[in-house]
């Protein structure tokens, strides 16, 4: 199929299958997919293209950069999104943008793109560049394979602009964090500016029907056939007993303690989370690392719990989900792997380590 | 001294008290009714027969009722109400009522977004557009009850609410205007979603509040004080509550959590109150009910107003037991019929308690139930409740070791002597009261929530304006100023935002005036 149809009743899961990958962060795509209602109630539908054809096309990447906690008080006023990408085309000398592209499926930003394809009449591309959500703009499969981010167009709801032309990655997360900053703590981007051609070698595919299709199944309560769609394992089940959280770097970073039941129980399985899940580990084993996925479920609801709304009690059920190859390459480590976020410890996929 | 009365509005019963100092001198219950004004009258008429000639010595009336909620599922006789929300350009996104249930929507008559609000940081988004709150006044004059005033981070500077209800007050709107933050903490459309239920249900509690004054006038009592039971397990004066009756919402369980505390004197337990056809667990934190961390939903809207954290389950004393299944289906009120134990032919968890804990209720014969059950089935079904009861103090315990179980209500008598995950299980005297009571010797209280930057202000100064502006409401609320104290202070970090920008959260209780 070339094109899929996103209506006002496929939010829902839209928001689900997000949550999912969002891999316990990525923000609540609750706001996110009010909004998407709204433009999907006038609007009927929206285009997902799945395989354009040019490889000619140009490609930007359109998000949300900021505090998911600004973003429930400040709303986006949704009109900023086209601004932004008209100033990017303005900046590249009236380049014609043909689609848009999620940088980040997990959390909300699978939803804003898609309002900006509503806000712009662009059609938005089935992929993205995390397959999951990660907390800064150059952990992106788009990074790893040599695009880069700049020229950057950054927006807020004042119509105030920034473009900036970063030396690389890190400068340019650097640099826009500091205006999000400055614009009240949430922004608009227009990045990653690149053709089809390069798009297709880069991005993590399919990843809107992906969020899509397992957001229907979670709400269809049927566990069984995402962890298939997805190659995922259940890693544990149990009852959450300790959660320990610091703020650090304005990351939120901590641990969560998970008493095993039914075939789990006399065991213990700790969660590392920096915003996201970063690793698992049984007394000395570990199960997963980052950039595989790790998601914890309610028990009862199969609902994602992001790492803000742990708390003891839960009880729960851990997933294991293998990240897509274009997060497990030796580049693609470097930034996203265990030593990216602190730990001295190797990356082995999930799929060798169970 | 005087005596105090404290009616609570249940589901099935509304139980009537009165007090003297602490002890019980006279209690009462009648049939709710599904008006719940009319049961409530006639529990006041009822509870001040009893007291006779004493009647003259009642100061004060306290009341837990759930009439917003009701009117609210109910969708009948809301006032009309106009929103104003502030903050554009930002907000645009989702405009005011998106996703409401239409029923309550078609009540929001006037909905209109303007220019203004501030960031986290308390600098404005833009000026407030001036013009636009006069535009508003001379459209909305004559033709709304109420006007909803909301503006994006309010809870770090609320001056664009005040000078738009200054503004629309200029231009002659003379109906009540509501400011969301003086009503829910941080998250625009979940406490713009309170600040227009409040207002939707202001005539709601002002005919029963002038309703009670006459029924109170027409017995010679027209001195005797009314305070209505709130979120967090204080009270609140008439007229406090005649401008802010959603923080009333959620009066009767919070009390019976607050009244578990005022029967055993133990300040931090789960308590269990079981009734006809649910037990609600909730969790004493210091002596108040311990507040729900997460959005809450009325009647389909999501909210962010202080609300206890509760987890009920559908097992009480007239809960149905079909074969292996314990409910959720309830007898209710009519136990005393239906039941087994009662000459009925519904076995109900009431009729297994009375046999496997070997205890009888008045004009009940348990003797009835072994007759028809084996008692190895009465203890299988025995065990299963006792476990749905011990998985939900363990989903409401915020630590591993075990917690003390206080049971109230009028099933309380059914819980078991023993349960995994409770240290000591108390059942005090008087618990099925223990609603009433709670609401009777209960504190006046008012809750104030803010979100500061530690960089643009010292923390000291933060903290202080905060416990003199919860004082001021305290006060407001119908407390005597020398006894307000304060009772918690909270201040959480907000993560991904710089300048040290922390929530706090200030509550202070009071003596009754």
């Amino acid at each position: 199929m070339e094109t899929y149809y996103i209506r006002i009743n496929d939010v829902n899961n839209l928001t689900a299958g997000a949550s999912f990958l969002g891999s316990g962060g990525g923000g609540d795509p609750y706001i996110g997919g009010l909004m998407l209602k709204r433009e999907l109630k006038s609007k009927g539908e929206l285009e997902i293209i799945r395989r354009p054809k040019s490889s000619k096309a140009f490609v930007l990447g359109s998000a949300m950069m900021g505090a998911p906690i600004v973003m429930i008080e400040k709303i986006p006023s949704s009109s900023e999104a086209k601004k932004a990408l008209e100033m990017y085309s303005y900046v590249m000398e009236n380049k014609t943008i043909d689609y848009i592209t999620p940088l980040e499926i997990g959390g909300v930003n699978s939803t804003i793109p898609l309002i900006t394809s509503a806000k712009t009449g662009i059609p938005i591309v089935d992929g993205d560049g995390m397959g999951r959500a990660f907390p800064e703009l150059q952990m992106t499969t788009f990074y790893f394979f040599g695009v880069s981010p700049s020229p950057m167009v950054i927006f807020d709801e004042r119509g105030n602009t920034s473009v900036i032309q970063g030396i690389d990655g890190y400068w340019t997360e650097k640099i826009a964090r500091i205006i999000t900053v400055r614009f009240g703590g949430s922004a608009y981007i227009a990045l990653y500016g690149m053709n089809m051609q390069d798009y297709f070698k880069c991005a993590v595919l399919d990843t809107l029907t992906l969020a899509l299709e397992i957001g229907e199944l979670l709400n269809d309560r049927k566990l069984d056939h995402v962890l298939d769609r997805l190659k995922a394992e259940i890693l544990f089940k149990g009852k959450v007993i300790d959660v320990y959280r610091k703020v650090e770097k304005g990351f939120s970073k901590g641990y969560v303690v998970i008493e095993g039941i039914e075939n789990y129980s006399n065991k213990t399985l700790q969660i590392d989370f920096q915003n996201e899940f970063l690793i698992a580990r049984t007394n000395d084993n570990i199960l997963v690392t980052v950039p595989d996925l790790i998601v914890v479920l309610d028990l009862f609801n199969q609902k994602p719990i992001t790492t803000d709304r742990l708390k003891y009690g839960q009880k729960v059920i851990v997933i294991g989900v293998p990240a897509n190859e274009k997060l497990r390459t030796e580049e693609a480590l470097k930034y996203i792997g265990p030593k990216a976020f602190g730990y001295n410890i190797e990356y082995i996929p999930i799929d060798k380590r169970l | 001294m005087g005596i105090k009365i404290g009616i609570d509005i249940g589901s099935t019963h509304t139980d009537a008290v009165a007090l003297e100092g602490k002890s019980l001198i006279a209690a009462d219950k009648v049939m709710t009714t599904p008006d719940l004004t009319e049961g409530l009258i006639n529990a006041l008429r009822s509870i001040i027969s009893k007291l006779g000639e004493r009647k003259n010595e009642i100061t004060s009336l306290m009341i837990g009722t759930t009439h917003g909620l009701n009117a609210l599922h109910q969708a009948r006789n809301l006032n009309r109400v106009a929103i104003i929300r502030i903050g554009l350009p930002a907000g645009e996104g989702i405009p005011p009522t998106f996703d409401w249930p239409e029923a309550l929507e078609r009540y929001v008559t006037f909905k209109f977004m303007v220019k203004g609000g501030h960031e986290y940081t308390g600098e404005e988004i833009t000026e407030l557009d001036t013009n636009k709150i006069r535009e508003i006044a001379e459209e909305i004059k004559d033709k709304v009850d109420a006007v909803a005033v909301v503006s994006i981070f309010s809870i770090v500077n609320r001056d664009h609410e005040i000078r738009a209800m200054e503004i629309l007050r200029e231009k002659g709107i003379t109906t009540p205007i509501i400011l969301s933050h003086e009503i829910g903490g941080l998250g625009l459309l979940e406490r713009e979603n309170a600040t227009i239920l409040n207002a939707l249900i202001l005539n709601i509690f002002n005919n029963l509040i002038s309703k009670l004054k006459s029924v109170l006038s027409s017995m010679g009592l027209e001195n005797v004080k009314i305070y209505f039971a709130q979120n967090d397990g204080t009270v609140a004066s008439e007229d406090f509550i005649r401008n802010y009756p959603i923080f009333t919402v959620a009066g009767p369980v919070s009390n019976s959590i607050r009244g578990a505390y005022l029967l055993t004197g133990i300040k931090n337990a789960i308590v269990m109150d079981v009734g006809g056809t649910t037990t609600n667990v909730g969790v004493l934190n210091n002596g108040y009910p311990r507040e729900s961390s997460v959005a809450v939903e009325i009647v389909g809207i999501r909210t962010n107003f202080r609300m206890p954290d509760i987890y009920t389950i559908a097992l009480g004393g007239g809960t149905i037991i079909n074969c292996n299944k314990i409910g959720p289906e309830s007898v209710g009120y009519a136990l005393f019929d239906k039941g087994i134990s009662w000459g009925g032919n519904i076995l109900t968890a009431t009729d297994v308690a009375m046999v496997i804990k070997n205890f009888s209720l008045p004009n009940a014969n348990p003797k009835l139930v072994l007759e028809k059950y084996s008692a190895e089935y009465l203890s299988k079904v025995y065990e299963n409740m006792k476990r749905m009861w011990e998985d939900a103090i363990d989903l409401m315990k915020t630590e591993k070791r075990d917690a003390e179980v206080i049971a109230v209500g009028g099933g309380s008598i059914m819980i078991p002597e023993k349960m995994i995950g409770a240290s000591e299980i108390v059942v005090p005297q008087n618990a099925q009261y223990a609603n009433a009571i709670g609401a009777t010797l209960t504190k006046v209280g008012a809750t104030v929530e803010r979100t500061f930057s530690y960089e643009t202000i010292n923390r000291e100064i933060a903290i202080k304006s905060l416990i003199d502006e919860a004082k001021q409401l305290a006060i407001r609320a119908g407390a005597i100023e020398n006894t307000v104290e304060v009772r918690e202070i909270e201040e959480l970090q907000m993560p991904y935002l710089p300048g040290n920008a922390v929530k706090v959260k200030v509550k202070v209780v009071g003596e009754f005036s």
